[in-house]
């Protein structure tokens, strides 16, 4: 007698989510849980008789590894991050003010276009492998042509060189993602504001950072959080080219989890590797969007 | 009102009998899972033609054969055997089976291998490889992987260079063979991806004379291998032939680049095993290359490598382990196992395979049989695989070889962290 209607609509509230709830909690929140606790045991395919807990030495290998050196591969992660999500972001943007603009055969090329995001990383990654390969691949013959080299160039063996390629490949793939969600944006400003802003005397470069910029920033802002991410989480492509090498050079902290999980079976190494990437990536979206919040654009 | 409730308990009465009587019938017939790792669609499709013949000889035993993508199914079948989900058969590699023993997921099937008669057709590796884990059969080899020298014949004739038989040759013709302006290089390197055991240690330790046959990375006086005078001058060897003889992509090179480099001319020498036989048949023709036994030390007179194989074992929670077993013989029957071998590029397990079958004595195919049969000078040796550090070998090895070939360290740095690894 004693319960309210606002109680008898909580209660049914909850009943309602938990058809939700449920599963998103079995499926993910008690697997990150259990791989949080793998990541504090020995863990390993190998003989899963003994997992004892080992406390941080998990971690400790990990930091400590000569034959994969921590720094190297913390700066590789950041550098294929921040230089995939420039590029991407940039060139995305530059296609979708190209495709908002009317032409024929503009529905033809806006799908052919779109196409290389719906191709699987590992194959990406393969095709680039060909392209890029130093004695048959289509980027040296194409700058032998050119006569900007006039020898083939190893662009996935010689360490310089590998982690620019991977990116390439990156970019290329990343560029619709851009195209696709600022094309959506972009259609969204008002006619109004460009004519209103030419009155005013704004040239082209003035209306794109003062009304278009402005205008899409919080889906600026939320597809390059949402790309850094991913970024961060996608080693298929340097899988297919590279495999974290020659040398460590392209190995960036999702390829070593992959390889710590499938060539060595370490699951407790690989689990750790999880936790630091998923740190830092709170820590990438934390300072991100501070600055993203306090800065005008 | 009368009649349909005389029919309601007709069909009352009549429904436990129906379902006990397809209880009764499905439980007369007995379902075996079997997963299979080394997916291919050939591979597939021979063994779904072994499954039917199968089934059709023994109507009560049916076969569900699981086949995940190559990429995944290693640790489709990790994942599985963890969950304890129903699997009767899984396919193994040599390198991962110790890992199933270790976990209690595969059953020691002894007494099953001492009453069957096809053992003693086994090649003597065949025995051994059954017994590799504690020396107790987990495993029944199917197949083995044994590398080959594959040559250019139409190169070599060119270039009026003979096929070498020892490494020193080998380095000699590579380096005579390359010419970097022409885009001619000799040797065809394997650059990542368990390159060590694909050729770099045979070349790098064929000059020694006392390895252990129980772990190639030791002596018999329990020193690690590239510790050694030979050792050493074999790595040093073979740094200078990939600076010399090698195209410098090499280090990025796997299995896909090598066959490319071998059929398109680039290289004229490849080491590797049998299962390339059927991709360079399609793409250059017997014509141009024949296949010759690895080349031996200079010194030793002696070639040393591994068999990798790969093989069937019952799963420990099995509930049908007898009829598991008929079917796994079944597959690995002489007949049988040849005729998948031909399907995969892979060599059988019974000498008898290797006796009757020309395609297994002849043509390229003698190259191996001249290593089976000349145990003198190709010695088989094993890895230390049942080591727990075995699984972070290849990627650890992988790390220091490749900063060697690229410069970034010298021999003697090199081999001292190899050292540590296996202290």
């Amino acid at each position: 007698m004693g319960h309210t209607m606002k109680d008898l609509r909580t209660r049914n509230l909850a009943l309602y989510l938990v058809p939700t709830f449920l599963p998103v909690a079995l499926l993910v929140y008690v697997p990150v849980v259990r791989s949080m606790v793998i990541a504090f045991k020995r863990y390993s395919m190998f003989d899963l008789r003994d997992t004892p807990f080992i406390g941080f030495g998990n971690f400790s290998d990990i930091f400590g590894d000569s034959a994969f050196p921590f720094l190297q591969i913390l700066g590789n992660t950041f550098i294929w991050i921040f230089a995939s999500l420039v590029l991407q972001f940039i060139l995305g943007f530059c296609l979708a003010l190209l495709l908002r603009e009317k032409f024929h055969g503009r529905g033809i090329y806006t799908s052919l276009v779109f196409y290389t995001w719906a191709v699987s990383g590992f194959a990406i990654g393969l095709i680039w492998s060909w392209i890029f390969n130093g004695q048959f691949g289509l980027a040296n013959d194409i700058l032998m042509r050119l006569h900007l080299i006039s020898r083939p160039v190893g662009f996935l063996s010689n360490p310089k060189y590998a982690l620019v390629a991977v990116i390439v490949a990156n970019v290329w793939y990343g560029i619709p993602f851009f195209g696709i969600m600022l094309l959506a944006a972009l259609q969204s400003v008002p006619k109004e504001l460009y004519e209103a802003a030419k009155i005013d005397g704004a040239g082209a470069a003035g209306r794109l950072f003062r009304v278009t910029i402005p205008y899409i920033s919080a889906t600026i802002v939320s597809t390059t959080l949402l790309r850094m991410m991913w970024i961060m989480n996608f080693p298929e492509i340097i899988y297919g080219m590279t495999n974290g090498g020659p040398a460590n050079s392209t190995n960036i902290l999702a390829t070593q989890m992959i390889n710590k999980i499938y060539k060595e079976y370490n699951y407790g190494q690989g689990a750790a590797l999880s936790l630091i990437i998923m740190a830092l990536l709170f820590v990438l979206a934390f300072v991100y969007l501070s600055i993203a919040n306090r800065k005008e654009f | 009102m009368k009649r349909s409730t005389v029919g309601l308990l007709v069909v009352l009465l009549l429904a436990p009998a129906l379902a006990f009587a397809q209880t009764k019938a499905k439980s007369e017939v007995v379902q075996l899972n079997f997963i299979e790792m080394l997916t291919s669609p050939a591979r597939t499709a021979f063994l779904n033609e072994v499954i039917a013949r199968f089934e059709a000889e023994n109507p009560s035993i049916k076969v569900n054969l699981i086949s995940p993508p190559y990429e995944q199914a290693e640790n489709k079948m990790t994942l599985m055997l963890n969950a304890k989900q129903p699997l009767d058969i899984i396919e193994s590699r040599d390198g991962t089976i110790k890992q199933f023993v270790n976990n209690g997921q595969v059953a020691n099937l002894e007494n099953y291998l001492k009453n069957w008669s096809a053992k003693d057709d086994f090649l003597p590796m065949s025995s051994y490889a059954a017994r590799v884990i504690d020396g107790k059969a987990y495993i029944i080899p199917q197949l083995f992987f044994v590398k080959g020298l594959f040559v250019r014949t139409d190169i070599l004739k060119k270039a009026g260079i003979a096929i070498p038989k020892t490494v020193q040759e080998l380095y000699d013709a590579s380096v005579a063979l390359t010419d970097p302006s022409k885009n001619q290089y000799g040797y065809v390197i394997r650059g990542k991806s368990n390159a060590w055991k694909v050729s770099q240690d045979q070349l790098c330790l064929a000059n020694l004379t006392n390895i252990d046959p129980n772990n190639f990375y030791k002596t018999t006086d329990g020193a690690f291998v590239y510790d050694t005078a030979e050792g050493k001058a074999g790595l040093q060897r073979y740094v200078d032939l990939y600076k010399k003889a090698v195209s410098p992509d090499g280090v990025n090179w796997g299995f896909a680049e090598q066959i490319n480099a071998f059929v398109s001319g680039a290289g004229a020498f490849l080491i590797q095993d049998p299962d390339a036989i059927a991709m360079i048949d399609k793409q250059l023709g017997r014509d141009s290359y024949t296949v010759v036994p690895v080349p031996v030390g200079e010194k030793s007179g002696k070639a040393y490598q591994d068999f990798a194989f790969n093989g069937l074992s019952i799963v420990s929670y099995s509930q049908h382990k007898d009829e598991a077993w008929k079917f796994l013989t079944y597959l690995i029957s002489p007949k049988n196992n040849s005729e998948f071998c031909k399907s995969y590029g892979a060599l059988p397990v019974f000498s008898s395979s290797f006796k009757d079958d020309p395609y297994f004595s002849t043509g390229v195919f003698q190259a191996w049989h001249t290593m089976f049969t000349h145990p003198e000078t190709y010695k088989f040796v094993n890895y230390p695989i049942t080591s727990a550090k075995f699984s972070a070998w290849g990627p650890y090895q992988e790390q220091y070889m490749q900063r060697l070939l690229l410069g970034q360290s010298s021999v003697d740095e090199t081999i001292a962290k190899w050292a540590s690894y296996w202290k």
